[in-house]
């Protein structure tokens, strides 16, 4: 008998049917639409952050690239200031024995075998260091003393010498300088006191630099000079014993 | 015959279900959203709710259609569906007390024979009426058939939770039914 609320409650309400609002149904489609659609987005925002963090990660390698190249330049851009510097040094050679040895072997960049393959892409910075040697060697005021001071420096202090060049786009040129190499190949050529043989195997230039220094010290117009004093002063004597008479 | 046609033109349904046919998911929306709906109303205590449980079942019977294999009648297994999104939406809503002290209530057999003649309607009022423990475990046990293993599963409660708010329900209902009868016993004697 206590059961009896429930058969009647089940028997009446089981299949009790109330319509809906219409609304629930429109609320149904705009979920199921959205559902249809959040997969899709979900994919699209997936693949946008896949693209946009490995373009993120890319452009981060190349900034670190760009840094590491300036940061090989640095040295090298620090080494070339010293050659045109090295010219207001020369003159004082007792303090500054160092400098003119990073300044001999900065330039000696072409002979050295372990850059050749990217001869051509050296920097305009390299270029004109090939082109300072000359100007330091023809500078009249640095004597053979000094010179030969500053080559026995680089034995001493600087056993190799590493400059590095790179174009500022995409290569890098990696030269190595051993000081015995710079030594035999170039610092002993300035040393003409000793060098006897190497004179004689100096080329063209050499030479033609070489007679200039001579020219310079000897005095070329001397004899001429001796021989106008000479003339001067016979007719000096001359006007001297005129006047006598 | 007509059980067969039924039949097939509810694994029609499905089928289209399966295959994301809109005009499919409408049929079937036809079919079942009135009865589906009365039951939203028995558990929730009011109209928006109800359709905001009907909505997410159906939209989880049309999501999850690929998981019913044909095993037992169609209609119960949205039934079960509607029944865990009224029970998850009560959860949320934290109005579910399971908890009321009523006075339990001897069932009168003369007012037994009185009631039976009441709407549908005038009965859900009642079950609407219920504090939401009780009206929640009447409806899952008396009506859709639940055991109290399942309800006590169901609401995270034991079985003797269960049961006795069904007593309580019951008792409930009694009272309200003896209240709704004896003024048309009145009536009907006069």
């Amino acid at each position: 008998m206590k059961n009896i609320p429930d058969e009647l409650f089940r028997r009446k309400l089981e299949h009790l049917q109330t319509p809906p609002p219409a609304r629930a149904w429109e609320k149904i489609e705009r979920g199921m639409r959205r559902k249809r659609i959040t997969p899709w987005l979900a994919v699209a925002a997936s693949l946008l952050l896949a693209i946009s963090a490995s373009a993120l990660i890319i452009t981060q390698q190349m900034n670190s690239d760009r840094r590491d190249v300036a940061a090989r330049n640095r040295p090298n851009t620090q080494t070339t200031p010293d050659t045109s510097s090295n010219k207001e040094v020369l003159p004082q050679p007792e303090q500054n024995t160092k400098t003119p040895a990073v300044n001999r072997a900065t330039p000696q960049v072409n002979p050295v075998p372990e850059a050749p393959a990217t001869s051509e892409s050296i920097p305009d910075e390299t270029v004109a260091a090939n082109n300072t040697p000359p100007v330091n060697d023809t500078m009249p005021d640095v004597d053979n003393e000094t010179k030969i001071d500053a080559s026995e420096a680089i034995e001493d202090s600087i056993p190799t010498m590493i400059a590095e060049a790179s174009d500022d786009d995409r290569t890098s040129v990696k030269i190595v300088l051993e000081a015995d190499a710079v030594q035999a190949r170039y610092l002993k050529k300035k040393s003409r006191g000793d060098a006897t043989d190497e004179v004689a195997k100096a080329s063209g230039l050499r030479k033609l630099l070489d007679k200039a220094e001579q020219i310079h010290n000897e005095d070329p117009i001397g004899d001429l000079r001796q021989m106008k004093n000479e003339i001067f002063a016979l007719n000096f004597s001359g006007k001297k014993r005129d006047q006598n008479k | 015959m007509g059980l067969h046609i039924y039949r097939a033109e509810e694994e029609q349904l499905i089928e289209g279900c399966r295959r994301r046919n809109s005009s499919a998911q409408r049929r079937l929306y036809d079919l079942y959203s009135s009865r589906m709906y009365a039951l939203c109303q028995r558990y929730m205590r009011n109209s928006a709710d109800s359709e905001d449980v009907l909505v997410s079942a159906f939209m989880k019977v049309f999501d999850r259609i690929d998981q019913f294999k044909g095993e037992g009648s169609f209609e119960g297994w949205i039934r079960r569906i509607v029944v865990n999104e009224a029970l998850t939406a009560l959860r949320r809503n934290r109005n579910m007390a399971l908890e009321t002290d009523v006075e339990a209530a001897d069932w009168d057999s003369q007012a037994l024979q009185t009631v039976d003649h009441l709407h549908a309607q005038d009965l859900a009022d009642m079950i609407a009426e219920l504090p939401p423990g009780y009206r929640v475990v009447f409806n899952m046990y008396a009506i859709d058939g639940y055991s109290h293993k399942e309800i006590a599963e169901q609401l995270g409660i034991t079985e003797n939770t269960s049961k006795s708010q069904l007593s309580r329900a019951r008792a409930y209902l009694r009272k309200l039914l003896e209240s709704y009868e004896v003024p048309n016993v009145k009536n009907g004697g006069q």
